[in-house]
C-alpha cells in the first residue's frame, strides 16, 4: 500500500465502547456465579443489530492500525436489522476519503462469510459524509461488481488485510 | 619408493579411496617422504593431458589434507607452496590447487612470508569472475584462514592487499561466499588501515543492503536471509569511516523502501549510530528524526513503528553521549532532543487525534534515554499535559488527556531502575517533582463520569510507583475513590476499574482500604434477603462480595472480612424469629454468595501460601458448623436456610480448605471433635456460637433422616486430613459410609459425600495389601453388584461406590486396581449396568474430583494415569476388536470415557491407532461424551503434537465434525456443536492446505448452514471456524 | 407499494416446478435455451456450463458439465440461432465460443466442447448476444464498451465496431428478433440502440433514459415491436418503436421490491392481440408474470398474470428466460445465488 496517497493523516480517535457480552445479566437468576448453561436448550436468541455489529467494528481501517470502531466509521446504532433485511451504514472519517469503497466493500465480505445467506445486506455510507455518496453507495450494493472485486486478487488482498482483525469483536488482542 | 610409484598409478586409474589411504601412512609412517611422491607424480603434473594434471595436483591435495599436519616440515611447506600456488595459472589444475592451498595455510609450518605469498599469488592469477561458487569459496576461505593466522602478515602488505582484495571480493553473489566475505570485511574494516580505501569497501559491503535473499526451499546449506542480515550489520557496523556514506544511503531507504526494508533498515541503524559516533548523528539528526517519526505518527504496523521508536532512542543517545558528564540539575537541553520534544508537545494540542498516542511513545522514548533528557522531556511534557486538562476549551478531551498521561506515566514506570541515587526507581525519582501537580489532575478526574476511568487507571499507575505516594497522599486517594465506588457503583464497567485500581492500593497500602474502603462496603450488605425480583440490588450485592474477595486477600483485611461475614450469615440464616424468613429459597442464595466469596478468597490465600489461613479452623468453622446444627435442630424444614444443597457445598468448601492447610496435630484434634459430633452426639467440641442448642435435640447426623444431610460437612473435612490422623472406625472398610452408599433410603447428595469421603480414608490408609480388603472387595463385589438378583438400584449405587473405592487406589497406582477394573469389563454385557461400568473404565482414573487431590494430602504416585492408561487402554482396543455390536458400542463408551477422563500425554504416543476408533465414537447417542469426546481431540489438535493421524482421517474427520455442529438435521447441544465448529475452525491451522483443499468448497458451503444457529454462542464459532476456512490457502510466498 | 397490493391475489396463472439442478457448486447468474436443440445452458461463478436435456415429456437430466477453462466467473451464456455453437462472457475478460466436435461416425457419441477465445475488452466481460441471423455477436463489459464481432466461416471472429457510448459499465446487450438493431443497458441509467449504417460503421441511434439507477436487463417483444428494460430502480419500462430509428416510452411496470436482475419476453400463448409473456426476477426472489396485450389502439396493456415468492428459498433470483421453441412458450428457467438452476411451466388455475 505505499504508493497510495493518505486520505486522512491524522483522524480522531474514540474509545471503543465495551464488547457486547453475549449472555444477558445473570442477576434474574436468585444463585450467583451461575454460569449461563450452554447445554441447555433455552430459548432462542435471534441475531440482533449488536451481534452483527460485533462482526465488523473490529475490521481494521485500510489506512491506520486501528479499528473502524475506534475512528467512529461503524457504531452499533448505524446497523438495523428487520426481518431478514440488514442495513449497515458507515461514515468516512473525511468527506474526501478515497478509501470508503474499500472499506465498505470489506464490511460487505466479512458480512456475506458471516450472516446467513437469509439476509439481504445493505451497505451505505452516512448521509451526508462523503463527496461522492451515491457512487460508492451504488458500487457497494450492485452485486454483479462485489463479485467482481471478489475475484481481483490484489483487492481481496488488501480487503483480507483489513478483515485480518475482525474476529477480535471489540476485545483488545 | 616403488610402491609409491605403484600406489600412485594405480590412484591414477581407480581414483579409489584405499590407494590415498596407503599413501598418507606410508607418508606419516615415514615409509615414503613428500618427494618421493612429487617424483611419483612428476610425469602426471607435467603431462600434457588436462586430465591428468589435474588428477596430479588433486592427489597432492588430498595427500596434504589428510596425513598429520606436523609431518610436514618448513621445507616441504615451502615446496608445496611453490608448486600449488605456481598451477594457479593453469586453468585445469587451479581448483585442486586453491583446494590444497585451503589446507596449506593451515599448517603449523606456514609462516606470516607464506601467507603475503599466496595472496600475492591469488591476487596475481586468480580471476574470480570466471569461477563457479565453489572455487571462489576455496579463494575466501584461504583469506579467512590467513586473517586468522597471519593477520598483522596481511595488514604489512597493506594498500596491495586491501586493493587485491576487493578486487577479488568485488560482485560476489552467493550467499555461502557472501558469509565469509562479510566477516573478512569486518576485520578488515576493523583493524587494517583502510584510509586510502573507504569508497571501495564501503561499495563491496553496502551494494548488498538490504538483505533480499530468500533460501530456496530445500536449501541444504542452510544459510538463512537472518545469518547474512546479521553478519552484514556487523559488517557496517564495523567503523566510523563509513558512516556518512551509509547513513545517506539509510535516509533513502526509509523513504524508498517497503515496510520489510524499513524495518531492516532501521534495525541496522540502531546497530550502527553508536559506532558511527555523535559527529555523524549530529549531522544527519534532522533528516532521520523526519523520516522516524512518520514511522511512529502514521505508523503502517506495530513492529515498524517500535523499531522507530528505539532507533529513536539510539539516535538521542548518541548524539548526547558526547555531552559533560550529567549534574542532575539542569532542566533544559539544546537540540534534536529538544526539537522532538517541541514537535510532540505540538502534535498533543490535539489529544483526540490519532497522532497524539504515538507523540506520548516519543516522548516516552525521550524520557528512556539519557538522564539530562529524560527530565527535560517529563518537564515539558507533565506540565503541558496538566495544563491542558486544566484549560477550559479542553473539557471535551479532557478523557483522552489524561489517557495520555497514564500512558506516559505507564511508560515511565515500566523505565528500568537506575543505580543512580538510593536504588529509588528511575520513574519514581523522575516524577516527584510533578506528583502534586498529576495528583491534581487524576483527582479532579474523578469528579466527572467522563474523565472518571482514565482518572481511575492514571491513580493506579500512580500508586504502583514505589515510594512515590506518601502515607496521607494515599489517603486522600482512597477516599476519593470511595466516593466513586459509592456514586455510581451501577455502572459495572466503571466499577471494575475503580476495584482494580483499590485492589493495586490494597497490595501496596492495605491499612488505607481496610479503613477507608471496608466499611462502605460491609455497609452496602443488606441484613435481609432481598426479594425475589430486586435484581439490581442482587446484582449490587454481587459486585460488593466480588469486591471484597478481590480486596481482603492481605492477612488483616481477610480477617474482618471473617468477622463481618460470619455474623452477616447468622443475621440471614437464624434470625430472631424464623418467620423473619419469607422466601427460603432467595436467602439460602443470599447465604449461598457470602459463603461463596469467603471460599474463593480462601482459595486464593492458599494459592498464595497465606500462612493466616490455618488460623481459621478456631474462629471460623466453630462458628459454621454450630449456625448449620442450630437451624437444623431448631427451624421449621420451610425456613433452614442452610439446608439447601449448594450452601452445604460451598460451606463443605470452605471447610475443606481450612482443614486442608492445618498440621497433622491440630487436625488430630479436630477430627477427635468431629468423630465426637457425628458418631457420639456430642457437638460441642466442634461447634460454639452464641444460639442455644436446646439440650433435648439428639444429634446423630448418620442417624436422623432430617439431619442426613449434615453429613456433608463431616466428609468435607475427612477429605482434607493427612494420612497421619486417625479416625473413627476402620478406614479401609467404613461400615457406616458403605450403608449411605448401598441403601436407596439416602439421597444421591448424601451418597456423593459418602462416597468422597470413603475414597479419601482409603486412599490414605490403604497400605500394603490388606488381604482382608481384598476379601471384602470380592464380597462385595459378587454379592452387590455381579448378582443379578439385587435390586437394580442397589447395584448401580455399589457400583457408584465401587468407581470411588477404585479412583482411590488408581492415583496410588495399588496393585489391586487391575483386579478391580477386570470385574468392570465382567459386566459389559450386563443389559442394566453394562454402560455404566464402560463409563466408569474412565472414571475411576479422572483427576478432576477435587477430592483426591494433593492439597487434600491424597496419597498420590507420580504416572499413575500412565500406568493406568497402559494397563488399560490395550484391553478396550482388542474388545473393540474381537467384539461385534452392541457389546462393540460398549467398549466404544469405555474407550471414549478413558480418553476424556487421562491426560492427553498418556494416549498421544498411540493416536496413529486411535483415531478410526475415537471417530466412530462421534456417533455415540450420548450427546454430553460426544462433546467431551471432541475437546479432548481438540485438546490434541491445538498441543499440534501427532497431526499425521489427523491428515490421515481428515476428509472422514472433517464429515464428523460438520455433522456434529448442525442444529437441525440431528439432535446437537450447543456445546457439541461449538466443539465441533471449534475443531473445524483449528483443522486449517493443523492440516496441510494441500489435503485441505478438496473440501474447502463444502465445508464452506455447510459452515453457511449453521451461521443460522438458534444459539449466539454457536453462530460466532461458526463465524471463526468459516473464516479460517475461507483464508486458508496454499502456502504463499512472504507478502511484503 | 401498489404492486405488492397486486402480488398474489387472484392470478389465474399459477408457476409449477418441473426440475431442479444443484450441480453448480456457486451462484449460477445465466441460462439460455438452446433455440433448436432441447438443451438447457447455465453458468456460475464455479467458472462451468451446464448442459440440461429435457424430452417431449417434460423430463430434465443433466446433460453435462463443461469446466469453461475461464479464469473467473463465467457472468453470460448464448447459443447462436443454429444452436450449434455457444458463447459465454467471463469476468476474466474473455469471451469462448464452444463448437461441440461432430460425432466420429453417424449417430455416435458427441464429441468435446471445443474453445475458441476471444479477447479485446480490458476487464470483466458481463453480457453475449448473437443476432437473429447469427452472423453477428455482440458483447459488453466494465470498460464501459460494446463490441460488434462479425461471425466468419470456421469459427474466425472480426470485430466490427467498438462502441464506446456509454460512461459507465454495460451491464447487457440484446438484439432485434429480425433486423440487425443492438440495444445496451448500463450502469449509468441509459439504454442505447445502435445499428450499422451501410457506409460508415456501427453507430448509436438513439439514448433512452428514464430510468433512475442501473439498467440490468434487455428483452425485445417476440414481435420486435417492444423493448422491456429492467432496472435496480424497481421498475421494468416498456418502449415501444415509434418510426425506423425512434423508440418511445409507453408505460412502466412495478412489482419487485428489490434489484430486478433479468426480465424475458416469450411468445406466450398466442390469442389475438397477444404481444405475448413478460417475466421479471430479482433480488427480492420473486418471480413474476405479465401477459402482454397490444390491442389495435397502439396502446400496450399489461396483467400481472402470475407471481411466485422465494422461487429459490432465500437467495436472489439472478436470471429468467422462457423457453423460445415453438409449443414450449410455457416453459422458463431460472437461476439463483442458492446455486441451483429451475424450471418452471406456467399452467391455467383449474
Amino acid at each position: 500500500m505505499q504508493d497510495v496517497p493518505v486520505y486522512n493523516a491524522n483522524p480522531t480517535v474514540f474509545a471503543p465502547s465495551k464488547p457486547s457480552k453475549s449472555s444477558l445479566l445473570s442477576a434474574h437468576s436468585l444463585w450467583w456465579d451461575e454460569e449461563l448453561d450452554v447445554k441447555a436448550e433455552s430459548e432462542d436468541e435471534e441475531i440482533k443489530p449488536d451481534e452483527i455489529f460485533d462482526l465488523i467494528r473490529s475490521i481494521t481501517d485500510p489506512e491506520h492500525p486501528l479499528t473502524l470502531e475506534q475512528l467512529a466509521v461503524v457504531s452499533s446504532p448505524q446497523v438495523a436489522v428487520s426481518g431478514n433485511f440488514v442495513n449497515v451504514e458507515f461514515t468516512p472519517t473525511v468527506p474526501h476519503c478515497g478509501m470508503s469503497a474499500i472499506i465498505g466493500l470489506s464490511i460487505r465480505v466479512r458480512l456475506l462469510r458471516s450472516l446467513p445467506n437469509r439476509f439481504k445486506v445493505d451497505v451505505r455510507v452516512k448521509p451526508g459524509s462523503h463527496n461522492s455518496e451515491n457512487s460508492v453507495n451504488k458500487q457497494l450494493n450492485d452485486k454483479e461488481r462485489v463479485a467482481a472485486a471478489l475475484e481481483n486478487d490484489s483487492l481481496i488482498d488488501v480487503v483480507e488485510k483489513c478483515l485480518s482483525t475482525a474476529g477480535r469483536r471489540g476485545q483488545t488482542p | 619408493m616403488e610402491s609409491t610409484q605403484r600406489l600412485v598409478q594405480t590412484w591414477m586409474g581407480s581414483g579409489r579411496d584405499a590407494e590415498i589411504d596407503q599413501i598418507v601412512t606410508g607418508f606419516s609412517g615415514g615409509q615414503t617422504s613428500l618427494l618421493n611422491i612429487v617424483q611419483a607424480l612428476g610425469e602426471y603434473l607435467t603431462s600434457e593431458e588436462d586430465v591428468l594434471r589435474t588428477k596430479g595436483v588433486q592427489l597432492l591435495g588430498t595427500v596434504i589434507r589428510r596425513c598429520p599436519p606436523d609431518k610436514i616440515n618448513r621445507q616441504a611447506t615451502r615446496v608445496l607452496l611453490t608448486f600449488f600456488t605456481s598451477k594457479l595459472d593453469d586453468t585445469e589444475t587451479i581448483i585442486p590447487a586453491l583446494n590444497a592451498l585451503v589446507s596449506l595455510t593451515t599448517l603449523p609450518n606456514f609462516i606470516s612470508a607464506d601467507a603475503t605469498e599466496t595472496m600475492n599469488a591469488l591476487f596475481k592469477h586468480v580471476n574470480m569472475k570466471a569461477h563457479v561458487q565453489s572455487t571462489r569459496h576455496h579463494v575466501f576461505a584461504i583469506v579467512d584462514s590467513l586473517m586468522a593466522r597471519h593477520r598483522d602478515a596481511l595488514k604489512n602488505m597493506g594498500d596491495s592487499f586491501l586493493r587485491g582484495y576487493i578486487t577479488l571480493a568485488d560482485g560476489e553473489k552467493d550467499p555461502r561466499n557472501l558469509l565469509l566475505a562479510f566477516s573478512i570485511a569486518r576485520v578488515i574494516a576493523i583493524e587494517f588501515d583502510i584510509t586510502n580505501h573507504v569508497d571501495s569497501l564501503f561499495d563491496i559491503t553496502f551494494c548488498y543492503f538490504p538483505i533480499t535473499f530468500r533460501p530456496p526451499p530445500d536449501d541444504p546449506y542452510g544459510i538463512t536471509a537472518e545469518d547474512l542480515k546479521q553478519s552484514l550489520r556487523l559488517c557496517l557496523s564495523a567503523t566510523p569511516l563509513i558512516g556518512r556514506m551509509a547513513v545517506i544511503q539509510f535516509l533513502e531507504k526509509l523513504t524508498a523502501g517497503n515496510p520489510v526494508t524499513k524495518r531492516d533498515t532501521l534495525e541496522t541503524l540502531s546497530i550502527c549510530l553508536p559506532v558511527y559516533g555523535p559527529g555523524v548523528a549530529q549531522e544527519f539528526s534532522r533528516k532521520l528524526w523526519n523520516l522516524l517519526k512518520l514511522e511512529i505518527l502514521q505508523p503502517t504496523d506495530p513492529d515498524t513503528e517500535q523499531k522507530a521508536l528505539d532507533t529513536t532512542q539510539v539516535l538521542i543517545n548518541t548524539i548526547y553521549s558526547s555531552e559533560v558528564a550529567d549534574t542532575g540539575e539542569s532542566y533544559d537541553v539544546e537540540g534534536l532532543a529538544k526539537e522532538i520534544c517541541e514537535e510532540c508537545l505540538e502534535v498533543l494540542r490535539e489529544p483526540e487525534k490519532s497522532q497524539a498516542k504515538p507523540a506520548i511513545k516519543v516522548l516516552g522514548a525521550l524520557a528512556g534515554t539519557r538522564p539530562s533528557v529524560s527530565r527535560y522531556t517529563l518537564s515539558q511534557a507533565i506540565p503541558y499535559l496538566t495544563n491542558l486538562f486544566k484549560s477550559l476549551d479542553e473539557l471535551l478531551n479532557r478523557p483522552q488527556v489524561l489517557l495520555l498521561l497514564g500512558d506516559l506515566l505507564e511508560i515511565v514506570y515500566k523505565l528500568p531502575t537506575s543505580p543512580r541515587k538510593d536504588g529509588e526507581p528511575e520513574g519514581t525519582l523522575l516524577l516527584s517533582p510533578f506528583k502534586d501537580d498529576i495528583l491534581g489532575v487524576l483527582l479532579a478526574g474523578l469528579k466527572a463520569t467522563e474523565t472518571v476511568g482514565p482518572a481511575l487507571l492514571g491513580l493506579k499507575k500512580l500508586s504502583q510507583m514505589k515510594g512515590l505516594l506518601e502515607d496521607d497522599e494515599f489517603t486522600i486517594v482512597v477516599r476519593n475513590i470511595n466516593d466513586v465506588l459509592q456514586s455510581d457503583a451501577d455502572d459495572e464497567d466503571t466499577g471494575e476499574v475503580v476495584l482494580d485500581a483499590l485492589v493495586t492500593i490494597s497490595s501496596i497500602a492495605p491499612k488505607h482500604i481496610e479503613e477507608g474502603t471496608l466499611p462502605l462496603l460491609f455497609l452496602s450488605l443488606p441484613d435481609r434477603t432481598p426479594a425475589r425480583d430486586a435484581h439490581t440490588e442482587r446484582a449490587k450485592i454481587w459486585r460488593t462480595l466480588s469486591s471484597l474477595t478481590k480486596l481482603c486477600i492481605p492477612p488483616s483485611l481477610f480477617e474482618t472480612l471473617v468477622v463481618r461475614l460470619s455474623t452477616k450469615l447468622e443475621l440471614i440464616c437464624a434470625p430472631r424469629n424464623q418467620t423473619d424468613i419469607v422466601d427460603v429459597e432467595a436467602a439460602s442464595a443470599y447465604a449461598h454468595s457470602i459463603l461463596k466469596a469467603l471460599a474463593t478468597t480462601l482459595d486464593v490465600k492458599i494459592t498464595s501460601k497465606h500462612v493466616d489461613v490455618a488460623k481459621y479452623i478456631d474462629r471460623l468453622l466453630p462458628r459454621l458448623y454450630h449456625l448449620f446444627f442450630y437451624v437444623a435442630s431448631v427451624y421449621e424444614p420451610s425456613h433452614m436456610v442452610t439446608a439447601n444443597h449448594r450452601v452445604l457445598e460451598v460451606a463443605g468448601q470452605i471447610i475443606t480448605l481450612v482443614v486442608q492447610v492445618n498440621p497433622i496435630e491440630r487436625q488430630q484434634v479436630f477430627a477427635k471433635a468431629l468423630e465426637a459430633a457425628y458418631h457420639s452426639g456430642d457437638p460441642k467440641a466442634l461447634s460454639q456460637g452464641i444460639q442455644e442448642i436446646p439440650m433435648d435435640v439428639k444429634f446423630q447426623p448418620f442417624g436422623i433422616p432430617s439431619q442426613r444431610d449434615l453429613t456433608a460437612l463431616y466428609s468435607a473435612a475427612v477429605i482434607a486430613f493427612h494420612n497421619g490422623v486417625t479416625t473413627f472406625g476402620d478406614p479401609t472398610d467404613p461400615q457406616g459410609l458403605t450403608k449411605v452408599v448401598l441403601d436407596d433410603e439416602y439421597t444421591p447428595f448424601q451418597r456423593d459425600s459418602a462416597c468422597s469421603s470413603m475414597a479419601a480414608l482409603l486412599n490414605k490408609h490403604l497400605d500394603g495389601q490388606p488381604e482382608t480388603f481384598l476379601s471384602q472387595r470380592k464380597i462385595f463385589w459378587d454379592t452387590e453388584i455381579a448378582d443379578v438378583k439385587q435390586p437394580f438400584n442397589r447395584r448401580r449405587n455399589a457400583l457408584e461406590g465401587w468407581v470411588w473405592i477404585t479412583k482411590a487406589l488408581v492415583i496410588r497406582s495399588h496393585p489391586f486396581v487391575e483386579w478391580m477394573v477386570n470385574s468392570l469389563f465382567e459386566i459389559f454385557d450386563d443389559e442394566n449396568l453394562a454402560w455404566d461400568a464402560a463409563k466408569a473404565v474412565g472414571r475411576v482414573a479422572s483427576g478432576e474430583d477435587g477430592i483426591l487431590t494433593k492439597r487434600n494430602h491424597a496419597v498420590i504416585r507420580i504416572l499413575h494415569a500412565q500406568k493406568y492408561v497402559i494397563a488399560v487402554l490395550p484391553k478396550v482396543i482388542d474388545g473393540l476388536k474381537s467384539s461385534t455390536p452392541p457389546r462393540q458400542t460398549v467398549y466404544r463408551i469405555a474407550l471414549i470415557s478413558l480418553i476424556t477422563s487421562v491426560p492427553k500425554q498418556t494416549y498421544i504416543g498411540q493416536m496413529e491407532t486411535l483415531m478410526s476408533h475415537l471417530l466412530r465414537g462421534l456417533d455415540v447417542p450420548d450427546m454430553d461424551m460426544r462433546t467431551d469426546l471432541i475437546n479432548a481431540l481438540l485438546a490434541i489438535a491445538e498441543s499440534m503434537e501427532q497431526r499425521e493421524p489427523i491428515t490421515t482421517h481428515a476428509s472422514s474427520i472433517i464429515a464428523a465434525m460438520l455433522r456434529s455442529c448442525k442444529f437441525s438435521e440431528q439432535p446437537t447441544s450447543p456445546a457439541l456443536r461449538i466443539a465441533a465448529l471449534r475443531y473445524l475452525g483449528i483443522l486449517p491451522h493443523v492440516v496441510r492446505y494441500e489435503v485441505l483443499h478438496p473440501h474447502k468448497s463444502i465445508v464452506i458451503r455447510e459452515l453457511g448452514k449453521v451461521l443460522d444457529d438458534p444459539k449466539r454462542d454457536v453462530r460466532k464459532e461458526a463465524v471463526d471456524a468459516r473464516t479460517s476456512w475461507y483464508i486458508c490457502s496454499p502456502p504463499i510466498k512472504e507478502t511484503l | 407499494m401498489d404492486s405488492d397490493v397486486l402480488m398474489d391475489h387472484n392470478t389465474e396463472f399459477q408457476l409449477m416446478q418441473v426440475a431442479e439442478f444443484s450441480n453448480h457448486e456457486e451462484r449460477v447468474w445465466h441460462l439460455a435455451w438452446n433455440p433448436t436443440r432441447p438443451l438447457l445452458a447455465s453458468c456460475s461463478s464455479d467458472k462451468s456450463v451446464n448442459l440440461y436435456h429435457y424430452d417431449t415429456t417434460g423430463k430434465f437430466e443433466q446433460a453435462t458439465s463443461i469446466s469453461t477453462g475461464h479464469s473467473k466467473t463465467v457472468r453470460a451464456v448464448a447459443w447462436a440461432p443454429s444452436g450449434k455453437t455457444l458463447a459465454t462472457a467471463s469476468f476474466d475478460s474473455q469471451v469462448g465460443i464452444w463448437e461441440q466436435e461432430e460425432p466420429e461416425e453417424e449417430g455416435g457419441a458427441p464429441g468435446e466442447w471445443e474453445c475458441t477465445i476471444l479477447e479485446g475488452h480490458e476487464n470483466e466481460c458481463k453480457c453475449v448476444a448473437y443476432s437473429s441471423s447469427g452472423t453477428l455477436l455482440a458483447t459488453c463489459s466494465r470498460d464501459k464498451t460494446v463490441w460488434v464481432w462479425e461471425v466468419q466461416p470456421d469459427s474466425e471472429f472480426e470485430c466490427v465496431g467498438v462502441l464506446m457510448e456509454h460512461t459507465q459499465d454495460v451491464k447487457c446487450v440484446a438484439w432485434h428478433p429480425t433486423e440487425e438493431i443492438l440495444a445496451s443497458a448500463s450502469y449509468d441509467d441509459t439504454i442505447r440502440l445502435y445499428v450499422d449504417d451501410p457506409d460508415e460503421d456501427w453507430y448509436a441511434f438513439q439514448v433512452l433514459s428514464g430510468h433512475e439507477s442501473t439498467v440490468w436487463s434487455l428483452a425485445f417483444s417476440p414481435c420486435g415491436k417492444y423493448l422491456a428494460s429492467a432496472s435496480d430502480d424497481l421498475t421494468i419500462r416498456l418502449w415501444r418503436r415509434a418510426a425506423q430509428f425512434k423508440w418511445e416510452p409507453i408505460g412502466m411496470l412495478r412489482g419487485h421490491d428489490r434489484t430486478i436482475f433479468s426480465v424475458s419476453w416469450g411468445l406466450g400463448n398466442g390469442d389475438g392481440e397477444n404481444a405475448g409473456w413478460l417475466a421479471s426476477t430479482g433480488s427480492d426472489g420473486k418471480i413474476n408474470v405479465w401477459e402482454m396485450k397490444a390491442p389495435e389502439n397502439g396502446t400496450l396493456d399489461s396483467k400481472l398474470i402470475a407471481t411466485l415468492r422465494d422461487a429459490h428459498s432465500v437467495s436472489d433470483v439472478n436470471c429468467v428466460a422462457w423457453n423460445p421453441r415453438p409449443g414450449l412458450g410455457d416453459l422458463l428457467a431460472t437461476a439463483g445465488d442458492d446455486c441451483s438452476v429451475r424450471v418452471w411451466r406456467i399452467t391455467g388455475v383449474a
